[in-house]
C-alpha cells in the first residue's frame, strides 16, 4: 500500500471479501459474549488488511472514513448470516465509547434499521453517525474529513444521538 | 401542516426542532418548546423524550479545536493571483497571471469554497477535467487547468473573458438601427449560445447554472459561456459523501429542478428560454418570479412587441414549457428555430407538427424508461429463463405435455412483480421511485442527444422487446399474455429487421435483433409448443450474432448475445428431451466460456450464464437417465453462484437461482434414495430462501420459498420426522394463503395457493394423516371449482384440480 493517499471506492470493493472474512472471524470470536463493537471491527479489518498502523494520521482518518459504508454493509450481512446459522440469536452491540452500564446495549440489526430511517430523514446527521459508529472516527476527525466545522459536527452528532437513543428505546 | 407530513419529514422536523431547542439554555429548554409547539402535543412529547435521551450519560468529546478560516492563496499552480474580479455563492474569481516565465498568459481563476482535500474528490476532479477539456467551442470559455492549492482550496483556471455579462451588455446596447435589426443581432447571439450549449450536451456535460451572468460578451461582440460543468464540481466538492447538491440559482431553474430534480438537458433548455426571454424583451426575470408573460407583452417598445409577437414568442414558450417533454429536445433544435426566424423560414415551434415531435419524444422517453427499468428490475425475466423452472415440473410430473403448463404457471408467478412495475410505468411513469429516478436521470442526460431515426427506432424496438418479454412471461389465463408478448416482440422485429438490412455496418442492430429472436423462440417453444419454429428462430438469432461477431470480433454485446442464444437452444433441447445433444452443447459452451470477453457490464450476468450452462448440462444428463452424473453439474451451478453471491450480496437473481439449484440437487439425491444429503440440500435451500425473504418479498421469492419448503417437508417426513415435516409444509402453505388473502382479486395469487395445497396434501398422506390430507384435498377441489366457475380451466390448473378431485373421491366424498 505504497500509495496511501489514493483510496478510491473501488479499492474497498476489491477487498470486500477480505473484509467479510475479518468480520466473520470477529463475529465468531465474539459470539461467546454475544456483543461486538463495530468500531473495533473496522480498526481490526483496517490493521489486518492495510497495515493501518503504518499510515500517517491523516491517511488513516481518510481511509477509515471511506470504509465506513462498506464496514456497515459487511457487518449487517455478516450479522444476518451469523443469525441464520445460530438460529436467531441477536447480535448485541454497544454505543461507541460508552461504558456498558451507561448507555446500554442494543440489537445491531435494529440499530442498522433505525439508522437507515435516520438516513432517509436526514442524510447529513446519519453520515456523522455512520462515521462515528462504523469507522470509529472522533468528532474532530469527522469534522476534518467532512470540511464542516467541529461545532456543526458536534451538534449534528448530539441531535442524531438523542434521536437514535430515543428510537432504540422503543425497539 | 403536521397532519399531512410523512414519517420521514416528521423525523427531520423533530430533529431540526431539537437542534433549535439546544440553542436555548438548558433550564428554559422545556418551557421554550412548550411555547413553540403549543398546538402540537405529540411534538412536545417527542422533543421531551429526546431531551431525556440527550441527558443519558455517554461519552461526548467536548474539547474544541479552533477551526482556522482559510485565506485566498497567493498563487495556485503556475499562476499568481493579481486582482479579485468577482465573487459569488460558490467562491471568488481572480484575475491571475502565469508566472513561470514561460509565456504571458492571463487567466481567470475561480477559487471554490474551501473544502478539505480528499483523494476521492481529486479523482472526481481528474475525471471531470478530462470531460471538460473535450469542449472546444468558440463560444465557450475553456476550462484548462485546475487542482487543489497547498492550502486545500480547489481552483480552476479558465479563459479570461474581458467583457460584460449578457444582461449588462443588453441593457447598455445602443439600439442603433431599427428594432428589427437590433432583434436580429440578439437572435444571432442567442443562436451562438444555443450552439455552445448543444456542443456541451453532446459531450454529456450540462451547464446546470445558465444565467445571463454566466454569459459574457467579449470585445468582438461574441458570447462566451463560462462556468460550464462547474456546477458538478461544486456539488462534488461540497460534500462528496452526500447526495449531490447544486448551486442554487432558482430564478433560471426549471420547475422540475426546483422540485429537487437533477440537472438535465431539458433543464438547460428551460434556462436558455428564460435567458432568451430577457434578451429579446429587455426585461430580465426577477428573483422569485416564475410565470412570465410572452416577450411581446413584456417588451416596453411597441415596435419591438410587434416583431416579437408570433414566432419569437413561440420559441420562448416552447423552450420554457412546464413539461420537459414539450420543450425543444435539444439546444440545437432551438438554435435551428432561431435561424429559421432569421432566415424567414417557418418556425417549428409554431407548426402543428411540433406536437407530433413532442409526442414522439415523450413516447420514446416512456419506452426507454420502460426498457431501462425492466432491465434494472427484471429480477427474473431477462435471465432466469423458463427452463430453470421447468425441470422442476419435469421432475415432479415427468410428462412433457403437462410440463409446459406447469412451467407457464411458475414463470408467471416469478414475474408478476415485474408486470406490476411495468403497468404503472406505461401509464403515469409512477413506478418504484428509486428505479424511476435512476432510469430517468440517465434518460434526461441522453434525451435530445440521440438524433436520427435509426437510433430512435432501435430504442423503440428495445422497448418493445423488453415489454414483449415481460408480457410473455406474465401470461395469465389462456394464452392472451403470450400473444401480447409475441405481438410486441414481432413489432420489435419489424422495426429492427429493415434497419439491419439498410445499415449492414451497424452490428449493434444485429445483436438487438438476435436478442429479440431468442426471446421469440422461448415463446414459440413454451407457449405454443412449436419446437421447430423455436429452432428456426434460434438459427436466425445465431446467424445474426455470428455476423456481428465476425465484424467486431471482441464485441461483448455480441458475444454475450450469442451465449444467451445458446442457452435458449439448450433450454429447447432439454424441453424436447434431446438430452444427448443438450449435453454436447453444454460441454461446448462451457469450453467457450473462457474466450468470453471480461467486461464490467456483464460481470453480474456472467456467473448466472455459466451456472445456467451447468444446470442445463445437469438437466440433459438427468433426462438421459443418469441422475448420478447430473449431480456434479447442479452442484457446480450452485457453487458458481455462491461465488457470485459473495461479490454481490444483494443480487436477488443469484440468490433465487441458488435456491432452485440446491432444490435440484436435493431432488436428485431423493431419486437416488440418498435421503441424508437430500435433506441437507433441501435445508440449505430453505435457509437460503429465508435469508432472501428477509430483504426481498416478491412472488418469485415466495415461489422459490414454497418449493424449497415443501421439498424439505417431504424429506423430513420420509426420514421419520413427520411432526417437523408437516409443520414445515403447513407454514409454506400458510405463506401462500396470506399472499392470496392480501390480493383477493388476483387469480394468480389464488391459484398459487391452490397449487401449493397439492404437495401439502402429499406430505400429510406421507405422514399418514389421512383425515387432514382429505380436508386439504376437499379445500383444493372446492377452491378450483369456485375459481374457474363458468370459465375454461388452463391445462395445468385442470390437471391439478383433477388430481385433487380424485383424492377427494378416494377419501369418500365430502
Amino acid at each position: 500500500m505504497a500509495q496511501g493517499d489514493k483510496w478510491p471506492e473501488r479499492m474497498f470493493e476489491r477487498y470486500y471479501d477480505d473484509y467479510r472474512a475479518v468480520a466473520r472471524a470477529v463475529l465468531a470470536r465474539d459470539s461467546a459474549r454475544e456483543r461486538i463493537q463495530p468500531t473495533e471491527l473496522a480498526h481490526e479489518a483496517a490493521i489486518r488488511l492495510f497495515k493501518l498502523e503504518k499510515m500517517d494520521v491523516s491517511q488513516r482518518t481518510h481511509f477509515l472514513s471511506l470504509s465506513a459504508r462498506v464496514m456497515r454493509q459487511v457487518l449487517v450481512d455478516e450479522v444476518r448470516r451469523h443469525r441464520a446459522q445460530k438460529r436467531q440469536a441477536p447480535v448485541l452491540t454497544e454505543w461507541p465509547g460508552a461504558e456498558p452500564e451507561e448507555a446500554g446495549t442494543f440489537d445491531l440489526e435494529n440499530f442498522d434499521q433505525v439508522l437507515s430511517r435516520l438516513q432517509e430523514a436526514d442524510p447529513e446527521r446519519a453520515w456523522v453517525v455512520e462515521q462515528r459508529f462504523y469507522a470509529g472516527l472522533t468528532l474532530e476527525e469527522i469534522a476534518e474529513v467532512s470540511g464542516r466545522s467541529l461545532s456543526t459536527v458536534k451538534r449534528q452528532w448530539r441531535v442524531a444521538r438523542a434521536w437514535l437513543l430515543e428510537e432504540l428505546s422503543h425497539e | 401542516m403536521p397532519g399531512a407530513e410523512g414519517a420521514t419529514e416528521r423525523r427531520k422536523r423533530i430533529m431540526d426542532a431539537f437542534d433549535a431547542a439546544l440553542d436555548q439554555p438548558p433550564e428554559t429548554r422545556t418551557e421554550w418548546l412548550e411555547g413553540a409547539f403549543a398546538d402540537e402535543p405529540d411534538m412536545i412529547a417527542a422533543l421531551k423524550a429526546m431531551i431525556r435521551a440527550d441527558e443519558a450519560p455517554t461519552i461526548l468529546p467536548d474539547h474544541v479545536d479552533p477551526t482556522a478560516s482559510l485565506v485566498p492563496p497567493e498563487r495556485v499552480g503556475v499562476y499568481r493571483m493579481v486582482e479579485l474580479i468577482g465573487g459569488g455563492g460558490m467562491g471568488e474569481v481572480w484575475l491571475a497571471e502565469r508566472d513561470d516565465g514561460l509565456f504571458d498568459h492571463r487567466v481567470a481563476i475561480k477559487l471554490m469554497r474551501p473544502s478539505l482535500y480528499s483523494p476521492e474528490l481529486e479523482d472526481f476532479f481528474d475525471r471531470e477535467r478530462r470531460l471538460l477539456a473535450r469542449m472546444r467551442h468558440p463560444n465557450i470559455a475553456r476550462l484548462f487547468d485546475g487542482g487543489v492549492s497547498v492550502e486545500g482550496v480547489p481552483w480552476f483556471a479558465m479563459d479570461l473573458v474581458e467583457g460584460p455579462p449578457l444582461d449588462e451588455w443588453a441593457d447598455a446596447a445602443e439600439t442603433s438601427g431599427s428594432a428589427k435589426q437590433d432583434l436580429e443581432k440578439r437572435a444571432r447571439i442567442a443562436c451562438s449560445i444555443c450552439d455552445a450549449v448543444h456542443h456541451a450536451h453532446r459531450n454529456l456535460i450540462v451547464h446546470a447554472d445558465l444565467k445571463p451572468q454566466n454569459i459574457l460578451i467579449d470585445p468582438a461582440g461574441e458570447p462566451k459561456l463560462v462556468d460550464f460543468g462547474i456546477a458538478d464540481l461544486v456539488a462534488a466538492a461540497d460534500d462528496p459523501a452526500l447526495a449531490k447538491r447544486y448551486p442554487n440559482t432558482p430564478t433560471y431553474a426549471s420547475p422540475e429542478r426546483l422540485d429537487g430534480g437533477q440537472p438535465s438537458i431539458a433543464d438547460d433548455i428551460f434556462a436558455l428560454g428564460t435567458v432568451l426571454h430577457g434578451l429579446l424583451s429587455g426585461r430580465w426575470i426577477e428573483k422569485g418570479e416564475r410565470a412570465l408573460s410572452a416577450p411581446s407583452e413584456a417588451a416596453a417598445d411597441p415596435a419591438r412587441s410587434n416583431i416579437l409577437r408570433g414566432d419569437l414568442d413561440a420559441i420562448v414558450a416552447r423552450a420554457r414549457a412546464a413539461d420537459p417533454g414539450e420543450r425543444y429536445a435539444s439546444a440545437d433544435a432551438m438554435a435551428n428555430d432561431l435561424k429559421a426566424w432569421l432566415e424567414k423560414r417557418p418556425v417549428e415551434a409554431r407548426q402543428g407538427g411540433w406536437r407530433y415531435h413532442a409526442d414522439r419524444f415523450v413516447r420514446r422517453h416512456k419506452w426507454l424508461a420502460a426498457s431501462v427499468a425492466v432491465a434494472l428490475i427484471a429480477v427474473v425475466a431477462t435471465t432466469i429463463t423458463i427452463s430453470v423452472l421447468y425441470w422442476r415440473a419435469e421432475r415432479a410430473l415427468a410428462a412433457a405435455e403437462e410440463r409446459f403448463e406447469e412451467v407457464r404457471g411458475m414463470a408467471r408467478y416469478m414475474v408478476v412483480d415485474l408486470y406490476d412495475e411495468l403497468e404503472p410505468l406505461a401509464g403515469a411513469g409512477d413506478m418504484r421511485a428509486r428505479v424511476a429516478d435512476v432510469a430517468s436521470s440517465y434518460l434526461e442526460r441522453l434525451s435530445g442527444l440521440a438524433s436520427g431515426d435509426v437510433d430512435l427506432r432501435k430504442e423503440l424496438a428495445v422497448g418493445y422487446g423488453r415489454v414483449g418479454r415481460a408480457y410473455g412471461l406474465t401470461a395469465t389465463n389462456g394464452t392472451r399474455g403470450f400473444e401480447q408478448g409475441e405481438q410486441a416482440l414481432q413489432r420489435a422485429e419489424e422495426l429492427l429487421a429493415p434497419m439491419v438490412e439498410a445499415h449492414p455496418e451497424r452490428h449493434d442492430l444485429k445483436v438487438e435483433l438476435s436478442r429479440i429472436l431468442s426471446w421469440r423462440s422461448s415463446i414459440a417453444a413454451y407457449a405454443r409448443s412449436d419446437v421447430p419454429e423455436a429452432h428456426r428462430l434460434l438459427d436466425r438469432a445465431l446467424a445474426l450474432s455470428d455476423a456481428a461477431l465476425a465484424e467486431v470480433p471482441g464485441d461483448a454485446d455480441a458475444a454475450y448475445g450469442r451465449w444467451q442464444t445458446m442457452l435458449g437452444r439448450l433450454d429447447v433441447l432439454v424441453f424436447e428431451n434431446r438430452g444427448a445433444e443438450a449435453v454436447a452443447l453444454a460441454e461446448d459452451q462451457q469450453r467457450r466460456a473462457a474466450s468470453l470477453p471480461v467486461t464490467e457490464r456483464y460481470a453480474a450476468m456472467r456467473p448466472l450464464m455459466e451456472a445456467g450452462v451447468e444446470n442445463a448440462w445437469g438437466d440433459g444428463l438427468y433426462y438421459l437417465g443418469r441422475p448420478r452424473d447430473s449431480l456434479p453439474h447442479y452442484q457446480q451451478a450452485y457453487r458458481i453462484l455462491e461465488g457470485a453471491r459473495e461479490r454481490r450480496q444483494a443480487d436477488v437473481r443469484v440468490r433465487t437461482r441458488m435456491i432452485l439449484y440446491a432444490y435440484a440437487v436435493s431432488t436428485v439425491y431423493q431419486d437416488l434414495g440418498e435421503r441424508g444429503p437430500a435433506l441437507e440440500w433441501a435445508r440449505l435451500a430453505v435457509e437460503d430462501a429465508r435469508i432472501l425473504a428477509q430483504f426481498e418479498t416478491s412472488p418469485a421469492v415466495d415461489q422459490a420459498m414454497s418449493l424449497a419448503s415443501l421439498q424439505y417437508a417431504t424429506l423430513l417426513v420420509e426420514t421419520g420426522q413427520a411432526e417437523q415435516g408437516v409443520a414445515e409444509a403447513r407454514s409454506a402453505v400458510e405463506r401462500r394463503r396470506q399472499t392470496a388473502a392480501a390480493d383477493p382479486n388476483s387469480d394468480d395469487a389464488r391459484s398459487g395457493y391452490l397449487f401449493a395445497l397439492k404437495p401439502y396434501m402429499q406430505v400429510l398422506e406421507l405422514a399418514r394423516r389421512r383425515d387432514e390430507a382429505c380436508a386439504v384435498a376437499r379445500e383444493a377441489d372446492r377452491g378450483w371449482t369456485d375459481l374457474y366457475r363458468g370459465r375454461d380451466m388452463p391445462t395445468g390448473q385442470a390437471r391439478d384440480a383433477r388430481i385433487m378431485a380424485e383424492a377427494v373421491a378416494r377419501c369418500g366424498g365430502s
